[in-house]
């Protein structure tokens, strides 16, 4: 797993790339965690290279979206696709977290 | 003692240790005995290899030194012993030899003497080798220890944890109900459940806790006793089925998602209620991979075209107020229904190619035809051959790879209603 971080805006985008696993996963909590310090708590998780999750990746985007939502923002998803689609319509994820074809869509998303 | 001292034994461990010289010069064993004594350590003396092996074996040293050139058994084969001996092979082992015979204490290190001593001794020399050979021992020990304390407390996770998965299927007329359960680690966060409710109707559950290891394992705990003494408690006060299934959902969900909001676990859950008088099979499916539900073709009349169980509501502690919606289902004469978990689905190749839900289907579908058409001894141990077939299928697929997620699968399956026998009339 690879991370990068880029600020677009007020908005801040982590892009994830390859596989979250048990791991991996405390590395992807803890780089969202750090993001959230002073800022508007608005992030984006850019899974367009994000290959696979486990349960343990998605208990890291739970978190992130809960401490986003408990600073009074929010944490989306852009661009998730194939496996970790499937994985994120069947445990019931689709049902809390907003998801955008795109970083831009997801990006812009949160100035209307 | 000062702290000072505390700390600096702690690195270097105690100051004296027991030492065996092997030797077959007495003038030898004697100067190094007595250096060795006098930095404090305890001696015993060997003339020869054989006799230092039973020493070795009979008493608990900390450090041997070794002479190369012995009469008989020489120091290169004592070594050797030493270092194939399952129990003594992490002693060290100084060589002591002559300053020509450089050759020789290439072949003891390699052999994996600790360190060399060449003769004449230098008393500094002697004092700072030992001193390192047994500080490298009791750091070596320490981490033994260690090791051992932590397989220890694993153990009885383990242990702990088998308590809190049912000591055995129900077992009713008609039905046949097994499970399998291999953790990935020592303790698991899947689990599966199978017991006879108050009313006579049967829960199963299977399930899968997020993430993996310990913290998964504490949670699958506080996971299975809830819906365990939720269903029993609303089983006793005679709630329907549906009904049941859907608030015990919605408050274990509610539970988890609020009194432990800040650990962000959550469960994705299978949990069905089975009335075995008629087959009818109420569930929810909180986030699980769907089961599937598979017939016999002489059985269901539907052939073996799996029918899945899919999602109902969201993962159990997702998030606090969720609602699950109950499906009914019928297990026909002849039909089985198989939950899992994803570490069935995901255990990978060589190439990493994972073994699918798609090759789960296939061999669920086939060894079911196969125990149900084919001669079957034991009718009550049907679902157990099913579960057998696919975790050999699996298990082969994986090849020696690592499993690196916990594997439940659930299995049960309803007798095919039979006509009765023929009579034979001569």
């Amino acid at each position: 797993m690879e991370l990068s971080v880029s600020q677009h805006g007020d908005v801040c985008v982590v892009g994830v790339r390859g596989s979250v696993d048990g791991s991996t996963a405390m590395q992807l909590q803890d780089t969202v965690a750090a993001q959230l310090t002073g800022s508007a708590a608005r992030m984006v998780v850019d899974c367009a290279e994000l290959e696979y999750t486990s349960s343990a990746g998605l208990r890291a985007l739970l978190a992130g979206v809960k401490e986003c939502r408990r600073q009074g923002g929010d944490l989306r998803l852009a661009a998730v696709s194939g496996g970790v689609r499937r994985v994120l319509d069947l445990s019931g994820f689709t049902g809390i977290l907003r998801i955008y074809s795109d970083v831009d869509a997801a990006v812009s998303s949160y100035a209307s | 003692m000062s702290a000072e001292a505390g700390r600096a034994s702690a690195v270097a461990g105690p100051a004296t240790a027991r030492i065996l010289v092997t030797d077959d010069q007495e003038l030898n064993r004697d100067l190094l005995s007595r250096r060795l004594r006098a930095d404090g350590h305890r001696v015993d003396v060997a003339e020869d290899g054989p006799r230092a092996l039973a020493m070795l074996e009979g008493a608990p040293y900390d450090l041997v030194l070794l002479d190369v050139m012995m009469p008989g058994m020489d120091g290169y084969d004592v070594l050797a012993r030493i270092k194939a001996s399952e129990a003594l092979r992490h002693l060290p082992v100084i060589v002591v030899s002559a300053l020509d015979e450089a050759e020789s204490v290439v072949r003891c290190l390699e052999l994996g003497a600790d360190d060399y001593l060449t003769k004449p001794f230098n008393a500094l020399v002697l004092r700072a080798r030992v001193g390192a050979s047994l500080a490298r021992k009791w750091l070596h020990d320490r981490e033994q220890l260690y090791a051992k304390s932590l397989a220890r407390e694993l153990e009885i996770g383990r242990e702990i944890q088998q308590g809190f998965l049912p000591p055995g299927c129900p077992s009713l007329p008609g039905w046949a109900i097994a499970a399998r359960f291999e953790p990935a680690r020592s303790v698991a966060g899947d689990f599966y459940d199978a017991y006879v409710l108050p009313g006579g109707h049967v829960a199963l559950v299977v399930a899968d806790v997020c993430d993996k290891g310990v913290g998964a394992a504490l949670y699958m705990a506080l996971f299975r006793s809830l819906l365990r003494a939720l269903a029993g408690q609303a089983a006793l006060q005679r709630r329907p089925d549906d009904a049941l299934l859907a608030e015990v959902a919605a408050n274990t969900n509610d539970y988890i998602a609020t009194v432990h909001d800040r650990a962000n676990m959550f469960a994705t859950t299978f949990f069905a209620i089975l009335d075995p008088a008629d087959g009818r099979l109420h569930y929810v499916n909180a986030g699980h991979d769907p089961p599937f539900l598979v017939g016999s073709a002489s059985g269901s009349g539907r052939g073996n075209v799996a029918r899945r169980l899919g999602a109902t509501g969201p993962a159990l502690g997702l998030i606090a107020g969720s609602h699950y919606g109950v499906q009914v289902e019928t297990i026909a004469p002849g039909e089985i229904l198989l939950a899992y978990t994803d570490g069935v689905t995901d255990a990978r190749a060589a190439d990493g190619e994972r073994f699918s839900e798609e090759r789960v289907e296939d061999i669920l579908a086939d060894a079911w035809r196969t125990v149900v058409e084919g001669e079957d001894p034991a009718p009550g141990d049907r679902a157990g051959r099913v579960l057998e077939r696919i975790a050999a299928a699996a298990a082969a697929y994986a090849g020696d790879g690592e499993r690196f997620d916990d594997a439940t699968m659930l299995a049960v399956a309803r007798d095919p209603s039979k006509a009765p026998p023929p009579r034979t009339v001569k």
